[in-house]
């Protein structure tokens, strides 16, 4: 049986809960992809309901259509080109006034839209009364109030969509005031005589006379001739665009007027409360830190002893096949076992550390604390001339530099970006603190903890100096604008969270799965060939021809720079790269490892195992978020900071020791 | 009539105009502050990001931006 589908767009104003929105929908029927040559995560999935296959898009989640930014550009692009059969826009029951301007700007472009209130509880808790019945009358809409972590209100949301797809439609929309309206007919019938496609020319009038820059370029191919007369009488008018937004605001207190009563309005929300400590300069740096102290802690105290025992099943499940497959020849048996299988090992023990840092980081976000956090360093970003926006990617980082880089996206200036981007790979990730975690033991025992939040610490201070640097003398520019809502705090979403680690955990998989294994077997390639021994093998030459200049930071021994060279192919390859460098017959590599290096090269080696250049996956994506050519810079970068930080941390650590 | 910047926690006013482009304002308008909304400052330490309440959203604001927003008291809002 074939279903008729029906294309759905969703969109919504950020934190209006428009991903639990669509994660509900679709559940795990879903695509994660970008939008064609732009670097903005695109959202797709489809649900099957009484003979329908609803096909959703989720839209980035954008405040209003002007071409502010690339979101907003995406979005009703999407909208206008794509031309899906109804748009669901979502509300924030709690702030109607502020989410409805998005509504003002979507029925300008004329499709039909089913209209979903949101999180009506927290609402409600607050005091806020919400006529649902006068709401629907006054907008000529369906409006479906909805309360979506609990799955309140979706089923009827579905089937409004399909009641409308089929029924005809016609929305009032914002008037213009008296004041332009002549020089608005003016321009609105040269822009009726030349448009096509698809766009409405009513709309492209507003965008025009709103100054947006995308539909002025078009405009200047559209109009011809007739455009150096349209640009005289919107320089003549600059206030016309004043007029236009509060048009917007005034058909949006028309529509609310009598829809929406607050009983509570002197009442002090319990957000209020919980920011009074949370967003405090000296209390709520305090309750920063230990979040941060909280989210280590809970990790490794939760991934370690998973991490221990999927180490040794893994290590007992490859010398039980060892046995099995003794007939192999030489040469297969270390592709499997030494390549492929501790690649995949190696995988594996990774995903407990990124499992709790993703469920800690769903939880934040999803509650509403990331972007207090924002708020909270604004202060000390602005010395490095960021702003608090800047903190959450980096913050993300302690998961996936990866999804730092990708996480980048939210700045909105473009010279802030870059060198968020440059900073982010110097956090450590939950890859190179698992190398950390293994060796740190090996070389410290007892004190190892301590030693941990060292490195830790180091690397971020690093990464600071980097951006200060970066900002001083590369990138100098103007002041970065700081706008940034907060949102109400809300208990998280069992089910979102779970999707959040989920997406993001199948992210890296996919990213970093096959070139640890591909890793892994050349490396044992390279060990093997041409003799069969490691002590002369391709490797060890390229190795040897490095400690040249390694030997000042300490590494005279070529296996442990070869160890730090395939870590750029992924950052937990250096622990199994030792492994198969070190491999004696069956010793165990933990005891030799601290035999062969003294302290400071130990100290050295691990400050720069912990510097060293990104992945490949993060190179791969700071390629595309910001070109090939920042994407060298960043190699070569890291390339000098960690040659830097380990000579001179060896050369030091020797005077003292 | 004074910059949003000037005023302490838990003061009120009404917004008469802010200074700035057009993408400034677009920008500012989309997130409800716009000529004639009334603004609750909710924090403000005398430095760094203040948070304001404006059309029931809790919006952290750099000082810089903070400026370009000019505030009257209730009276205003009759005017505009």
């Amino acid at each position: 049986m074939s279903e008729r589908i029906i294309r759905v767009a969703l969109i919504g104003q950020p934190n209006v809960g428009k991903s639990t929105v669509f994660n509900h929908l679709s559940g795990l029927n879903q695509h994660v992809g970008n939008w064609p040559g732009k670097t903005v995560e695109k959202k797709s999935g489809f649900l099957i309901y009484n003979g329908f296959r609803l096909e959703i898009v989720d839209l980035p989640g954008t405040y209003s259509l002007t071409s502010n930014s690339e979101e907003e550009r995406i979005a009703r692009e999407y909208i206008i080109k794509e031309n899906p059969d109804v748009v669901i826009v979502l509300l924030n029951a709690s702030s109607l006034e502020r989410s409805l301007y998005l509504l003002s700007e979507i029925i300008l472009l004329k499709k039909r839209v089913v209209v979903g209130i949101n999180m009506v509880d927290i609402a409600e808790r607050n005091g806020i009364k919400i006529d649902f019945e006068t709401l629907k009358k006054k907008l000529k809409m369906e409006v479906v109030p909805l309360v979506a972590s609990k799955n309140y209100g979706l089923r009827e949301l579905i089937e409004k969509v399909i009641e409308v797809f089929s029924k005809d439609y016609e929305y009032d929309i914002p008037r213009i005031k008296e004041k332009h309206k002549k020089e608005f007919e003016l321009v609105l019938n040269i822009v009726k005589e030349r448009i096509k496609e698809n766009w409405d020319p009513l709309w492209f009038t507003i965008k025009l006379f709103e100054g947006d820059r995308e539909v002025i370029n078009l405009a200047s191919e559209i109009l011809q001739e007739d455009f150096e007369k349209v640009k005289e009488i919107l320089s003549a008018h600059e206030d016309a665009y004043m007029d236009i937004v509060s048009s917007r605001y005034e058909w949006i207190s028309e529509v609310i007027k009598d829809c929406v009563k607050n009983h509570k309005p002197q009442e002090i929300t319990l957000t209020d409360k919980i920011d009074k400590y949370v967003t405090h300069p000296f209390y709520g740096f305090l309750i920063f830190l230990g979040v941060i102290f909280l989210m280590f802690f809970l990790t490794f105290l939760f991934a370690i002893p998973l991490i221990g025992i999927l180490g040794k099943f893994i290590t007992e499940s490859i010398e039980f096949l060892k046995v099995e497959m003794i007939f192999l020849p030489n040469i297969l048996k270390g592709i499997l076992f030494d390549g492929v299988f501790r690649g995949v090992g190696m995988v594996l023990t990774l995903i407990p550390t990124l499992f709790f840092f993703f469920l800690f980081i769903g939880i934040l976000e999803d509650f509403g604390y990331l972007s207090r956090i924002a708020y909270l360093t604004d202060n000390i970003m602005h010395k490095i001339g960021l702003h608090g926006k800047s903190v959450i990617p980096l913050f993300i980082g302690f998961g996936c530099n990866v999804l730092a880089v990708v996480g980048s996206r939210i700045i909105e200036n473009k010279r802030a970006k870059i060198i968020t981007v440059l900073m982010a790979p110097f956090i450590p990730c939950s890859a190179r603190l698992s190398v950390l975690t293994f060796l740190v033991p090996i070389f410290f025992g007892k004190v190892s903890y301590f030693i941990i939040i060292l490195f830790v610490l180091f690397n971020i201070l690093v990464s600071f100096i980097i951006g200060f640097l970066l900002f001083k003398y590369l990138l100098k520019g103007v002041h970065v604008p700081f706008i940034m809502e907060l949102p109400l705090y809300h208990n998280p979403n069992f089910k979102t969270v779970l999707l959040y680690v989920y997406l993001n955990i199948k992210t890296f998989l996919e990213k970093a799965f096959y070139i640890i294994v591909l890793v892994s077997i050349i490396v044992y390639l390279l060990s093997y060939f041409p003799h069969g021994d490691i002590q002369k093998s391709y490797l060890s030459k390229f190795g040897k021809s490095l400690v040249s200049i390694t030997k000042y930071a300490g590494l005279d021994d070529w296996r442990a720079v070869t160890a730090l060279l395939t870590s750029f192919l992924a950052k937990e390859n250096s622990v199994s790269s030792l492994s198969i460098l070190y491999r004696d017959g069956d010793e165990d590599l933990l005891k030799k490892l601290s035999l062969k290096f003294p302290t400071p090269s130990a100290i050295s080696f691990l400050i720069m195992q912990m510097l060293f250049i990104p992945c490949l996956a993060t190179f791969a994506t700071i390629f595309k978020e910001l070109g090939l050519k920042f994407a060298i810079f960043s190699v070569f970068l890291h390339l000098t900071v960690t040659l830097f930080w380990g000579i001179v941390t060896f050369q030091i650590l020797n005077l003292l020791l | 009539m004074r910059e949003l910047d000037k005023l302490k926690s838990e003061e009120e006013g009404v917004i008469v105009e802010l200074i700035g482009g057009k993408g400034f304002i677009s920008r500012m308008a989309a997130l409800g502050i716009s000529k004639g909304a009334k603004v609750k400052v909710l924090q403000n330490y005398g430095k760094g990001p203040i948070i304001i309440l404006v059309r029931e959203t809790r919006i952290a604001l750099g000082r810089g931006e903070a400026k370009k927003i000019i505030v009257g008291d209730e009276n205003c809002q009759k005017e505009l």
